[in-house]
């Protein structure tokens, strides 16, 4: 394992690779800065530009654009009163009314070095989490891979926003359409019919395109230009001094906690976070009054809790296979379109990769507070662009993007069929984060399901006989169950029967 | 309501995956049937659920109380929607990726975005036409000369 940290430490100081988590911190930053235009909707944007790419520098690359935009997301919180990302909601409490105290630095430079902190927390937790983890799930067999399969799709289902129901159906959907071309096992050409484009199934990375791109495309054009001049200019200093760096730094590292664990359930993601973080910042604080007035401590929760969560939800990824968010589910395509499997074998064959991947996070950081300090001013301007000159500049990335992953046009019409998918369940309130992560653990899913039954002899029982896959099918179960009416039931159930039981003897 | 054309566009679906695959082999066909009827028992599931929580807060509705963003969305599809500008940005998409292969990139992509910022009326015509002009460059430079990644060229290849 240390040969392999070291490895990636190699890797990631190499010429190309430094170039690259600094192109993406600031392409990063200046997304984040607009508001409308997500962390997920950039990475997927900016996914085919990685082809070109070695993986471990493409991967980085993304990573430091998911990071850079927690933080670019606070610029239009702080500056306009409108999250540049949801996961910046919460720092509008206290950012904008700060900023409008003719304080907007210091809401800025609190945000960026609360996010470098609570960001370089969740690097060191994935350092230390993921590899442990990995270790286990190296142990695990088809049987054990398909469990796990299952219970990605299940809890992602059952916590992303809207119903259970609804986030299964939109996972199973994507299952479903992941079933669509060649059969690995058996060589059949599956619901092709007669395409040839879909013989090598449907392309995942034209499916994130659409539907992470087009429906905002939608929404941006809808929206009616609003003035976005409430605060243009920043004139004050930006980094706290040390006496209110002291201050918060306890803040900062509870919420940075906080943000790395929320991360690790999947499903759950900045916009939980963020507002978790701020809450506690609230409860622990000796100044309740004060949030909502432009307190330094409420801007500094969020901020770090948002971005620790990259490191979080990458822990999952990296090790189960099971992405933590939206945006570490793009951050997979990724992987997979340079042909690294997602599972076990990313702290085997893929090491270097992995190990790359997860310095790269720790040094996305340090980049963060540099291009922070250096470029926040001028991405104040960015954030007076209007949604709708943006909006047809993203279709011509889209159609680009998607045409240059198979130099085909059919994948272009698709990526627009998924965009107006995207679009009717967004505006239905079905999630789209498990139609994205069926499409992605669909083969997996598939191809373990085979391999279990050949070594069962065709028995679906083997999946109950392995202990640790009927654990987890049992913990899939429960996190469908728990959200529910049967679940409110069964707790009430079980509450009532704890009860008689307690009051039962001294009666 | 929108939830019955999403169900019965699934369950179509679904119907369409279950009956190819019964000329299928045995290993090709197990996860797509378990599939298929999961989907379509979700789909009509989730019919079920809208239709339980309306009635249930039909009251609620009427009073004009505040909508919870994870209930599920119990106004017509197209209310607050510019149906209007949406179709017609919707239509030079489709136009753009069409002719997008036969006539190329240099021609279709300034096109399109005079055409679609017009229709927006997103900024001065000066400005449309100059970010018509640039942006295309800006996406060659990235895509072509810098990542050598393919794009349609049409009439200039």
């Amino acid at each position: 394992m240390i040969e392999n940290i070291l490895i990636g430490l190699n890797n990631v100081l190499s010429i190309q690779n430094i170039f690259a988590i600094f192109g993406g911190t600031v392409l990063g930053l200046f997304v984040g800065a607009m508001p409308g235009l997500s962390a997920t909707m950039a990475i997927a944007l900016l996914l085919p530009l990685t082809f070109g790419m070695v993986p471990a520098t493409g991967i980085s690359m993304l990573a430091s654009l998911y990071l850079a935009a927690m933080y670019g997301g606070s610029i239009a919180a702080i500056l306009l009163r409108t999250p540049g990302t949801p996961a910046a909601a919460a720092t509008i409490m206290d950012g904008y009314p700060l900023a409008a105290q003719g304080k907007a630095g210091k809401a800025l430079g609190v945000s960026l070095v609360s996010s470098f902190i609570g960001g370089t927390i969740s690097a060191i937790g994935l350092m230390t989490i993921a590899p442990t983890l990995g270790m286990v799930v190296l142990e695990f067999g088809p049987v054990e891979m398909f469990s796990v399969a299952v219970l990605g799709i299940t809890i992602i289902a059952s916590l992303s926003q809207g119903s259970t129901i609804r986030g299964l159906f939109a996972g199973g959907l994507g299952l479903l359409l992941a079933m669509v071309g060649m059969d690995v096992t058996t060589g059949t050409p599956r619901f092709t019919y007669g395409m040839l484009n879909l013989f090598e199934g449907v392309p995942f990375t034209v499916a994130l395109i659409g539907l992470f791109s087009i429906p905002q495309v939608i929404r941006l054009i809808q929206a009616d230009e609003q003035a976005k001049k409430l605060i243009s200019k920043v004139t004050d200093r930006m980094l706290p001094t040390l006496a209110e760096f002291r201050h918060l730094l306890p803040n900062i590292l509870r919420s940075g906690v906080i943000g790395m664990f929320t991360g690790l359930i999947p499903g759950a993601g900045g916009d939980t976070a963020c507002w978790f973080a701020y809450n506690e910042a609230k409860r622990f604080s000796k100044q309740k009054e004060k949030f909502g007035t432009g307190f330094i401590d409420g801007i500094a929760a969020p901020e770090a809790a948002n971005n620790a969560v990259v490191g979080g939800a990458l822990v999952p990824t990296i090790a189960l296979g099971i992405p933590g968010s939206s945006s570490t589910a793009v951050l997979m395509g990724a992987l997979m379109v340079h042909g690294i499997l997602p599972g076990p074998t990313l702290m085997t064959e893929y090491a270097d990769v992995t190990y790359t991947l997860i310095w790269a996070v720790l040094f996305a950081n340090f980049s963060l507070l540099f291009v922070g300090l250096a470029f926040t001013r001028v991405s104040v301007y960015v954030t007076q662009i209007p949604n709708r000159v943006i909006a047809p500049i993203i279709v011509v990335l889209c159609v680009i993007g998607s045409f240059a992953i198979n130099n085909s046009v059919f994948d272009v019409g698709l990526m627009l069929i998924f965009g107006i998918v995207g679009y009717v369940f967004d505006r239905l309130r079905i999630p789209t984060a498990p139609m994205v992560l069926g499409l992605i653990l669909g083969p997996l899913l598939d191809g373990s399901l085979h391999q279990s039954l050949m070594i069962g002899d065709g028995s679906y029982l083997i999946f109950l006989k392995s202990p640790i896959s009927a654990c987890l099918l049992a913990v899939a179960l429960i996190s469908v169950i728990q959200s529910t009416p049967a679940g409110l039931w069964l707790g009430r159930f079980f509450r009532a029967v704890f009860r008689r039981k307690r009051v039962g003897p001294t009666e | 309501m929108p939830y019955i054309f999403v169900a019965v566009g699934v369950w179509v679906l679904s119907g369409l995956f279950y009956t190819s695959s019964l000329t299928m082999p045995p290993a090709a066909y197990h996860m797509p049937r378990i599939l298929a009827v999961f989907v379509s028992i979700l789909a009509v599931m989730m019919v079920v659920d809208v239709f339980l929580f309306k009635r249930r807060n039909q009251n609620a509705e009427a009073l004009g109380a505040v909508a919870d963003v994870t209930a599920p969305y119990t106004g017509g599809f197209f209310d607050g929607v510019n149906v209007l500008r949406t179709g017609a940005f919707l239509a030079m998409v489709i136009i753009y990726i069409l002719l997008l292969e036969s006539v190329g990139y240099f021609i279709m992509t300034p096109l399109f975005l005079i055409g679609s910022l017009s229709l927006l009326r997103a900024s001065r015509t000066w400005i449309m036409v100059a970010i018509s002009l640039v942006a295309p460059m800006i996406v060659y430079l990235i895509f072509v000369t810098f990542l050598d990644l393919p794009m349609p060229m049409g009439l200039m290849q």
